[in-house]
């Protein structure tokens, strides 16, 4: 398109809106990974409706923190771990950008893990390859994708999540009661409810999502400074004041509430499936998946499974990118997905490393234990997504 | 999520946009409530 052929278009609201969508929305929609709806998914089945409240008080609070990293990141050009650098010793910087590492690569291992299972278990075959394919696809992606393209597959990626939507409308809900449930939060001083209420705090808001969200600002600034004019160079500060600042409060808002809304659709259905029929112990979406094929049908079925799918080919680039950022800029190291890799070596090498990490975590789990790799991320991602209960699991399903 | 709010607050490093009021409550809102979630997780893990 010319730039003369811009300017005789009349203008499009709708277009310009989803235009404002970019790293808030994929951050939101990456929120809800397969490890996410493994959580919902299990506190729905074994507390019902109970917790659909936490999803509405997270809201306000997840749009506010995230705000503050998009806001880091848009206004000093810089990501969250290089702003940080500012502003504690670099001993405590390595500890939390190490502790972050770690939790990605487990977290990646468990997504990737949980796409061939739910691939596999909708169209059978061998789920070491279906895990090989995801993995390799996902890194090739972000090495070989700029990220001003990539951006936008993720962004239409997003659409996947209203699969977990149209779960929830091919059974019968009775909405009566998850209002009643909403609007009259319970709280119990039970341990089991109280792990899970951490459980779902500790996957709602999650660190990761900070790191991602400032350097995707950051990406962006630099982006649009190298696209502008010396004249647009020159107001971008204003357009900080201004209009940047309203375009991160439409993007985050437009994120968080779907990755809410969509949670609590999760623990919804769950609820009004597996929780209904005595299905309280599940330990990964997969098995959520599987637990609903007899209960809400097959179409319900294909939905999840191929939700859990859609979500983790979102979820991993974002967590072994924001690994990338965070140690990249640790190091000072040149760190970009919008560069090739011979651009920035260091800051590809730690994505790839993240990201085939994750994948051999998976391919030594199935030799062990498959769902200690997902317990290990839920524990390490902020408050044990799966606690220490998964034989009990087993056993129920 | 602490050093987070420190550096949207700082005036040094982020000049003149650094966060307004209603951000700061919000995000001091999400770090106490993360706060909270740690000790529940540390009491219920240790606490028996």
């Amino acid at each position: 398109m010319t730039v003369t052929s811009r300017k005789v278009r009349s203008p499009q609201p709708t277009k310009n809106w989803l235009r404002m969508l970019g790293p808030g929305l994929v951050t939101g929609a990456a929120d809800d990974d397969p490890s996410g709806i493994a959580t919902y998914s299990q506190g729905g089945a074994q507390f019902g409706y109970a917790l659909g409240w936490t999803m509405f008080l997270t809201t306000p609070f997840m749009i506010a923190i995230q705000m503050v990293s998009a806001r880091i990141g848009a206004v000093t050009g810089q990501g969250l771990a290089a702003n940080l650098d500012k502003a504690m010793p670099r001993s405590m910087l390595f500890g939390i950008v190490g502790l972050l590492l770690i939790a990605n690569t487990l977290n990646i291992a468990a997504d990737i893990a949980a796409m061939g299972d739910a691939l596999r278990l909708v169209v059978g075959g061998p789920v070491l390859v279906y895990i090989a394919l995801f993995g390799i696809g996902c890194l090739a992606a972000e090495i070989l994708i700029p990220y001003h393209t990539h951006s936008g597959y993720l962004k239409t990626l997003t659409l996947v999540l209203f699969a977990y939507v149209a779960t929830a409308f091919t059974i019968r809900i009775p909405w009566g009661q998850v209002l009643a449930a909403t609007l009259v939060p319970r709280l119990s001083w039970d341990r089991d409810f109280m792990l899970m209420l951490v459980a779902i705090f500790g996957t709602t808001i999650s660190p990761y999502m900070f790191f991602w969200q400032a350097s995707l600002e950051a990406e962006g600034r630099k982006l649009r400074r190298k696209a502008s004019t010396a004249a647009a160079a020159a107001a971008l500060p204003n357009r900080l004041a201004g209009k940047d600042s309203f375009r991160i409060g439409i993007d985050t808002t437009a994120g968080m509430v779907l990755s809410n809304v969509i949670a609590f659709f999760n623990i919804v259905t769950t609820g009004a499936t597996l929780h209904a029929h005595g299905i309280t112990q599940i330990g990964t979406a997969q098995q959520a998946a599987q637990a609903l094929r007899p209960l809400a049908g097959p179409l319900a079925f294909v939905l999840f499974a191929l939700g859990i799918v859609g979500t983790g080919l979102l979820a991993v680039p974002v967590l072994a990118g924001s690994a990338g950022y965070a140690v990249a800029e640790c190091f000072g190291w040149e760190g970009s997905l919008e560069l090739p890799a011979r651009g920035a070596p260091g800051f590809y090498l730690t994505v790839a490393a993240a990201t085939l990490a994750g994948l051999g975590a998976r391919a030594h789990a199935a030799r062990s234990d498959p769902h200690a790799v997902l317990e290990r991320s839920g524990q390490w991602r902020g408050g044990g997504a799966v606690d220490g209960r998964h034989d009990d699991r087993r056993r129920q399903l | 999520m602490v050093a987070m709010m420190i550096v949207v607050a700082s005036y040094k490093i982020m000049g003149k946009f650094a966060a307004s009021r209603a951000l700061m409550i919000g995000g001091w809102g999400a770090t106490t409530l993360m706060a909270v979630v740690v000790a529940a997780m540390l009491l219920t893990s240790f606490g028996g």
